[in-house]
């Protein structure tokens, strides 16, 4: 008799959550949490339609400035600058009105730019504050921890401000100040990978396998299936005070009140026409198709009106090798990006490509000096947005590639112009959110010039 | 920060309690005898080997904790190197699944258990992935990385540290093999990737510690970070130089630096060397080492004209003597074998062992070793911290757990077998997504634990999809899975049956049969509560089932085990 009447169990839980918060300076420690529970009882029929952003996670460090690179009087700085890492500049795709070029592998890419519908922000990157390059080498302004390594410069873009250790990161935060927006249990954040801290909010995201929904097939193994869950269910619900026999349930809870509901969604969508647009065999298109079909599965529902989907793709960490990993890096986001909005747009899918947007993150680009045949961790680089919302273009100045430039701090590092704040608040203020709403995200934000950077409306 | 206000609020009550415990109510076993209770022989094997047996408990009772501990390490090492050898098949036949094989073996049947089991925790410190493509070229090579973090599992740390560190695959998976001297004028700098994660991960860490593994903290209360780029930079160029061995076979004795001739797996089966015969005529032959001075921690000078074997010794000696390695590391491998949040006190009590075994040796492993699992903490730690002590399972290991109890067999493929671990439970050993492991050692999942100032990195794998994957995989390795089943009706995953003639009868009796399975699977510690539960179920079952699927006592029996494995009092291992 557990799992009867499932779909009450979140609106309990948010019940429950109200009234520990009074008494739990646990709850409390959590800024917001009050005003989330209480919000989300509130009726959201009024509610504006359908939208959904798409992280796209390239972790390891993309060598952004071998993706977007300089094409008129800059190129022969560039080409000083990354010397054996350097790209032919008769290689590259042109992005009308720029003085740039997209990466050889990205040729859909660089037709969307040129019809309007992608972003390129430029030498975006970790900061507390604005810092110049005395103050950097000086240390006279406060400068983000560890920088140049993996999983703390990761961190820090997850959850923006080093100091508000919480635990949670951007896209949780947001989705925890939108709850209202849905009233699915579907965790608004969606992994189609893995935890990572950037989707945790008060609760962690749901992971999506992308390759199809799986049950507990113990419901399902010959006769007396249903007396085995029930005990099943029982061992589950022992009254336990280890806290961690108590994850262990809460896992298992959700798992299950999730399957119900989103199998059956899935379950009517259509198949997706451009399958044979995506590469065949790629993680990331297995990633992007589930994450298209969940759009399509949901967008209709009054229940759902804000999404938030990670994808992510390992790879991009090259210190050896760069000129061929990169290609063949670059060339399957190229492909799986531009079917993934192909299918969107799809009468099957009656256009949402104005109603999804996609943006990278990678933690940082690379050294633009060489170390022999790859290059190693830097600190600002360039990330691109893509999306019929997106108003397309440059974003920011694209920085001096010169070695030992004002902007370099070290053999090709280069001190981001703009924050990641300011990158991330722009994203989730497209999803609804306001300049109050975004300062409780962003702690730092108010130290840089502009809380949007206007790539979206 | 949560976790330091964890302890401090427990602290006071943790020592009462150890007190209480040492005085009254606890019987603290006597190491070096027996006078061990099967169950407590039972929760021993799950922190010091794979899994208990009924074989293991006697051995341990027999034995005493101590005494078993000191008779593992004297066993010969089950070595994968070997084992692949073994198969007869010629190399280029050889995949990395024959290095899955060997490892699951011996993990399920090796008799050096504590020194497999050793070794495991430390490659999820030192990590290297065949997802890399040249580690997954070179399955023999990587059996035999694995060989070596087995083979110093009980010996020094610091001779790990160089064994490591000069490993061809390590050298490719954080490109430190034919890693270059800087040519600052051709925009040419050393590579950081391994200088970085030597201190990172596998050495002092990012903050300076105390000896109970809390965190040093400035007048400002900020951490105090161990290294700085700098440090970076100059390590880089002190890992310079090094290239294959046996460089010279065919080149007059000289260095050629660049050299690379695809082999197969030979390239990564000798370590690395340097490459201090050059023929100042050639350029290939060129010494990349960087010999100009260097210094570490703004104090420590590598004087120039050290060559590479001389800066990279002193290198591992200073950091092998860190003050932080001994918490940073004890605290992991604690982690790994035992709990995940052990107390401040149990951490330094570890350290002090890294730090003297006792006869004034640093870093000795084995004693490290049977410290973590000697330690009142270890022994007593459900009694002396009933909600903090324990860890979640790791998803393989459950599998192995179950094979090793039931005596597993593999009958479909000649060998223990899996294709499929890295998707089903994210884990595949020396197959993390990233040099960070399957899981980070601080990972606190939102709910529960984070509330409680704990961590659980175990957590970090048992996502919606991945808890679904788990079960669903215990369940097609237990229903139906006996020996002597038809074929067709054996798992395709693993192929590997389960002995469960001795479970079959006990099932007669269903007290018989739980007693039992309580002991091999939870070490006695199955709550009333649960107990009756599942007595009532399996009590639906008669004996003698009329299906003739099922073999008389073979339905409740399959049931039990399945439910017994995914029940969240079994998946705390405490």
């Amino acid at each position: 008799m557990l799992n009867k009447n499932r779909k009450h169990t979140r609106r309990e839980f948010l019940h429950r959550c109200l009234a520990a918060s009074i008494g739990s300076a646990g709850w409390l420690g959590f800024g917001g949490s009050l005003q989330l529970a209480s919000a989300a009882l509130k009726d959201t029929s009024a509610l504006p339609g359908y939208k959904a952003l798409v992280c796209l996670y390239l972790s390891g460090g993309n060598d952004s400035y071998n993706m977007l690179v300089p094409t008129g009087s800059g190129y022969n700085t560039y080409q000083a600058s990354r010397s054996n890492l350097a790209i032919a500049s008769s290689q590259l795709h042109g992005l009308n009105g720029t003085a740039h070029g997209l990466h050889p592998a990205m040729p859909r890419l660089a037709t969307r730019y040129n019809q309007g519908q992608v972003a390129f922000v430029n030498n975006v990157g970790t900061l507390v504050v604005p810092a110049t390059k005395s103050e950097v080498l000086n240390e006279t302004v406060p400068l983000p921890k560890q920088l140049f390594s993996h999983a703390d410069q990761q961190t820090q873009w997850e959850m923006t401000a080093a100091d508000a250790v919480d635990g949670r990161g951007w896209l949780g935060r947001a989705a925890d100040l939108l709850a209202t927006y849905n009233t699915s249990l579907l965790p608004m954040n969606i992994s189609l990978r893995d935890i990572r801290t950037l989707q945790i909010g008060n609760q962690a995201p749901y992971v999506l396998n992308p390759h199809g929904l799986e049950d507990f097939q113990h419901r399902h193994w010959g006769e007396g299936d249903a007396a085995r869950q029930q005990v099943f269910e029982s061992l589950q619900h022992l009254a336990q005070t280890h806290p961690m026999m108590q994850a262990f349930t809460q896992v298992h809870d959700d798992t299950l009140a999730i399957y119900d509901e989103l199998s059956t969604d899935l379950a009517a969508v259509p198949a997706i026409p451009n399958e044979s647009a995506y590469p065949a065999g790629q993680s990331l298109a297995s990633q992007l198709k589930m994450v298209a079909r969940v759009i399509k599965s949901q967008a209709a529902k009054n229940t759902v009106n804000r999404q938030i989907f990670m994808v992510r793709m390992g790879g991009y960490d090259f210190h050896d090798r760069l000129l061929n990993a990169q290609q063949e890096r670059l060339s399957i986001v190229d492909q799986c990006v531009d079917a993934f909005f192909n299918t969107l747009n799809s009468s099957q899918w009656g256009g949402l490509g104005s109603n999804v947007t996609l943006f990278s993150l990678s933690e940082f680009a690379r050294t633009l000096s060489s170390n022999g045949d790859g290059s190693d961790h830097a600190w600002g680089g360039v990330q691109f947005v893509v999306g019929d919302a997106v108003q397309g273009g440059m974003v920011g100045a694209y920085p001096d590639l010169a070695l030992g430039s004002n902007q370099d701090v070290d053999g090709g590092r280069l001190i981001p112009d703009i924050a990641v704040e300011q990158y991330a608040a722009t994203l989730v203020r497209w999803l609804g959110l306001g300049d109050a709403e975004l300062a409780t995200i962003f702690p730092n934000l108010g130290n840089f010039n502009s809380n949007n950077l206007g790539f979206l409306p | 920060m949560q976790r330091q206000g964890f302890w401090t609020g427990l602290l006071c009550s943790v020592s009462l309690l150890a007190q209480a415990a040492v005085t009254d109510t606890i019987q603290i076993s006597d190491f070096e005898s027996s006078g061990i209770s099967p169950a407590e022989a039972a929760r021993f094997l799950n922190q010091a080997s794979f899994g208990p047996t009924e074989e293991a408990i006697a051995q341990v009772q027999a034995d005493g904790y101590r005494n078993w501990i000191r008779k593992q390490w004297a066993l010969p090492q089950s070595s994968e190197y070997t084992f692949m050898q073994g198969l007869g098949l010629p190399q280029d036949q050889l995949y990395q699944d024959h290095r899955i094989q060997a490892w699951l073996t011996y993990a399920t049947t090796g008799p050096d258990q504590l020194r497999q089991r050793v070794a495991w925790a430390l490659s999820q410190i030192w990590v290297i992935s065949d997802l890399n493509a040249e580690i997954e070229a070179r399955p023999l090579a990587t059996a035999q990385y694995y060989d070596l973090l087995a083979q110093h599992a009980g010996g020094s740390y610091r001779d790990l540290m160089e064994a490591v560190t000069i490993n061809p695959l390590m050298g490719h998976y954080l490109s430190m093999f034919q890693n270059r001297k800087p040519d600052l004028a051709n925009g040419i700098r050393a590579d950081e990737n391994y200088a970085r994660e030597i201190m990172q991960l596998f050495t002092i860490g990012l903050v300076e510690l105390n000896p109970d593994g809390s965190v040093i903290t400035d007048g400002n209360g900020n951490p105090v970070p161990t290294y700085g780029q700098v440090d970076i930079e100059n390590l880089a160029r002190i890992f310079t130089g090094w290239t294959r061995g046996n460089w010279d076979s065919n080149h007059d004795g000289y260095c050629q630096y660049w050299e690379f001739i695809y082999d197969g797996d030979n390239t990564g089966l000798l370590p690395m060397e340097s490459c201090e015969l050059v023929n100042p005529s050639d350029s290939n032959t060129y010494n990349y080492h960087d010999t100009d001075g260097k210094v570490l921690f703004t104090s420590v000078n590598f004087p120039a004209g050290q060559d590479a074997r001389q800066d990279l010794a002193q290198a591992l000696d200073v950091l092998f003597n860190h003050p932080n390695v001994g918490p940073f590391i004890g605290k992991q491998l604690i982690q790994r074998l035992v709990t995940s949040n052990p107390s401040p006190a149990y951490v330094q009590r570890v350290a002090a062992v890294f730090d003297d075994n006792g006869e004034g040796v640093r870093g000795d492993l084995a004693a490290v070793v049977e410290a973590i699992l000697l330690d009142e903490e270890a022994r007593n730690g459900p009694t002396l911290l009933p909600n903090a002590f324990g860890k979640l399972r790791e998803p393989l290991l459950r599998q192995i757990h179950l094979w090793r109890a039931f005596h597993a067999q593999p009958v479909r493929y000649g060998q223990f077998s899996d294709d499929s671990s890295d998707q089903v439970y994210a884990q595949t050993p020396l197959r993390a997504p990233s040099v960070f492991n399957f899981y980070r050692p601080d990972y606190s999942p939102q709910g529960a634990i984070s509330n409680a100032g704990m961590v659980g990195p175990e957590f970090q794998i048992l996502t919606a999809s991945l808890a679904t994957s788990t079960a669903n995989r215990l369940l097609d390795l237990i229903m139906g899975q006996w020996v002597g089943q038809d074929l067709n009706e054996v798992n395709w995953e693993t192929g590997v049956v389960l002995n469960l003639s001795t479970e079959f009868a006990m099932a007669a009796d269903l007290n018989t049969l739980l007693d039992h399975l309580d002991l091999l699977l939870m070490s006695g510690q199955m709550s009333a509560a649960m107990r009756s539960t599942l007595y009532n179920y399996l009590a639906t079952f008669p004996y003698n089932d009329s299906d003739p699927y099922w073999p008389d006592g073979a339905r409740r029996t399959c049931e039990a085990i399945y439910l017994i494995m995914t029940s969240p009092e079994y998946a705390i291992q405490r």
